[in-house]
């Protein structure tokens, strides 16, 4: 082999290494006997080999080691282990017995192992003696004053609501018998309070006539006279059968319906016989349509289909919902039943109630 | 939780709690800080925490107060605690348990934990790494060095005596 000054190096780290033979370390020596400046620069290189045969050991090498429960038998190495093992009440029977036996052949041990036994430490009697303070009424945390008045406000209104629509639905089914059915199946109806131009081939509007009081040549014992013919009751068409029929067909509404009054109540029963005549598993009334509407808000539905009965629940249910909705909490209501379906337990947020 | 089953929970735990604190910190005034700020962190949460694990989140919560605190404490002193404990016997002990105390004080603040909750509450070494955040391999070293320790110390005190 050819030693040239580009490849020494690595015939240098093998010759320290042990790596070269006789020959090629013969080879080496001449050249660098031949080249006396690299023959003083790798001087030293030998020493400065690192010594491995410094010890260095890790005294908790037990530790490290998983379990020996299920290892081989008690030994002076594994002794240690044992006692802990024996403290930690981690030996099987077995083991208690090798470790008996092995304490019995090594007494100079025995001390040791009572030793960690000693290790184990006795609770000590401490009381605290600020208990009473801790504890809590069992009525807990009430809702803060504008939470509670935003509840109520919810639950007025969701009630008021309710009732409304109960009173209103009742109220068209009532007096929708006392109202005599049109002959033709168009639908005119009549502005309150209008004089002329009020009849359908008219569309100007007299504003004078619908507003007397702006009207200075209207006399006030005239304007008295015509409050009373409008807060009269006016006959309104029944619509069923083919009137009905009659009447979807003439949606939208007229532009001459200016009467709210009476438009809504048309809706209203009209909306009522749609529902009739197209679908008897529906409602057959608003106020049951209301109670399904919170139902489903609630998500209650199925059950309420087993009960059929609407209750406060329900309507307490969905002001919290609304509560919620507004407040952007998350407020919970928590309520259990017994198997009579009677309230036992009742929860809104942190306040709980409880039948005694 | 309801009011009433937090209300047992203090009567059941609160002791323990105060003797896990005291013990680590050996001051009575903030013991009885922490175990008041732990029981009130527990009122805060009583109806999300189930009655069966309240212990476990009693212990959880003052432990790592009490991490906190002795962090805090470090902070404010500037001097390593451990650096002031000698392990020369100088004390004179009447009985065991005096002895252990001592040489519980000295543990490293980990160790001593878990060997107290293994002791004194009886946690198996998966409840104790639950509260202190290691894993069961970790509990049982840290318990075996503390009980390690122990048994050295008393095997000091014994040569002297």
């Amino acid at each position: 082999m050819l030693i040239d000054r580009d490849n020494y190096g690595i015939l240098v780290i093998d010759y320290f290494d042990g790596r070269l033979s006789k020959d090629e370390v013969a080879e080496l020596m001449h050249f660098l006997d031949a080249h006396p400046d690299l023959k003083a620069e790798i001087e030293g290189l030998d020493r400065q080999c690192l010594d491995p045969g410094h010890t260095c050991s890790y005294h908790h090498k037990l530790s490290l080691k998983h379990s020996i429960v299920n290892c081989g038998p008690v030994t002076e190495d594994s002794c240690t282990s044992f006692f802990f093992e024996s403290v930690e009440g981690n030996l099987s029977h077995e083991h208690e017995k090798d470790l008996a036996l092995f304490l019995m052949k090594n007494p100079a041990l025995q001390r040791d192992y009572e030793l960690m036994k000693m290790t184990v430490l006795e609770a000590p009697r401490i009381i605290y003696s600020g208990k009473e303070k801790l504890k809590k009424e069992a009525v807990i945390k009430p809702f803060t004053r504008r939470s509670l008045l935003a509840a109520a406000a919810v639950l007025l209104l969701i009630i008021s609501a309710s009732f409304a629509v109960w009173y209103l639905g009742g109220s068209v089914s009532g007096k929708a018998g006392g109202w005599a059915p049109t002959a033709s199946t168009d639908v005119v109806i009549k502005p309150v309070g209008s004089g002329a131009g009020a009849d359908g081939g008219n569309d100007e509007r007299n504003f004078q006539a619908d507003l007397p009081q702006m009207n200075p040549a209207v006399s006030q014992e005239d304007l008295l006279a015509q409050q009373e013919r409008t807060s009269a009751p006016e006959p309104m068409p029944f619509l069923g059968g083919p009137d009905l029929i009659a009447f979807k067909e003439q949606l939208p509404v007229p532009a001459f319906m200016d009467n709210e009054y009476t438009f809504i109540m048309q809706q209203i029963a009209l909306r009522q016989q749609i529902m009739e005549q197209d679908s008897p598993d529906q409602p057959q009334n608003l106020t049951q349509m209301g109670m399904n509407a919170v139902y489903k808000a609630n998500g209650t539905a199925d059950q309420a289909q087993a009960r059929r009965k609407f209750s406060l629940w329900d309507l307490a249910e969905i002001g919290v919902a609304g509560y919620n909705a507004l407040s952007r909490k998350d407020v919970e209501m928590t309520r259990v039943t017994n198997a009579n379906g009677k309230t036992e337990q009742f929860a809104l947020g942190n306040l709980e109630y409880r039948r005694k | 939780m309801t009011a009433q089953e937090y209300n047992q929970c203090v009567d059941h735990h609160a002791d323990g709690v105060y003797r896990f604190i005291l013990k680590n910190l050996r001051d009575e005034d903030t013991a009885q800080d922490i175990v008041q700020d732990t029981f009130e962190k527990m009122w805060m949460r009583h109806s999300d925490i189930d009655a069966e694990k309240a212990k476990s989140y009693l212990f959880t919560t003052a432990y790592h107060t009490l991490v906190d605190h002795t962090r805090r404490s470090k902070k404010m002193s500037g001097t390593d605690e451990l650096k002031l404990k000698t392990y020369s016997v100088e004390n004179t002990y009447s009985d065991l348990r005096e002895v252990l105390d001592d040489a519980l004080e000295r543990l490293p603040e980990i160790q001593r934990s878990v060997i107290m909750l293994r002791d004194y509450e009886g946690y198996s070494y998966e409840e104790i790494g639950q509260i202190t955040g290691l894993n069961e391999s970790q509990v049982k070293v840290y318990i075996f060095r503390a009980r390690m320790s122990l048994k050295q110390y008393i095997g000091k005190l014994e040569n002297v005596i």
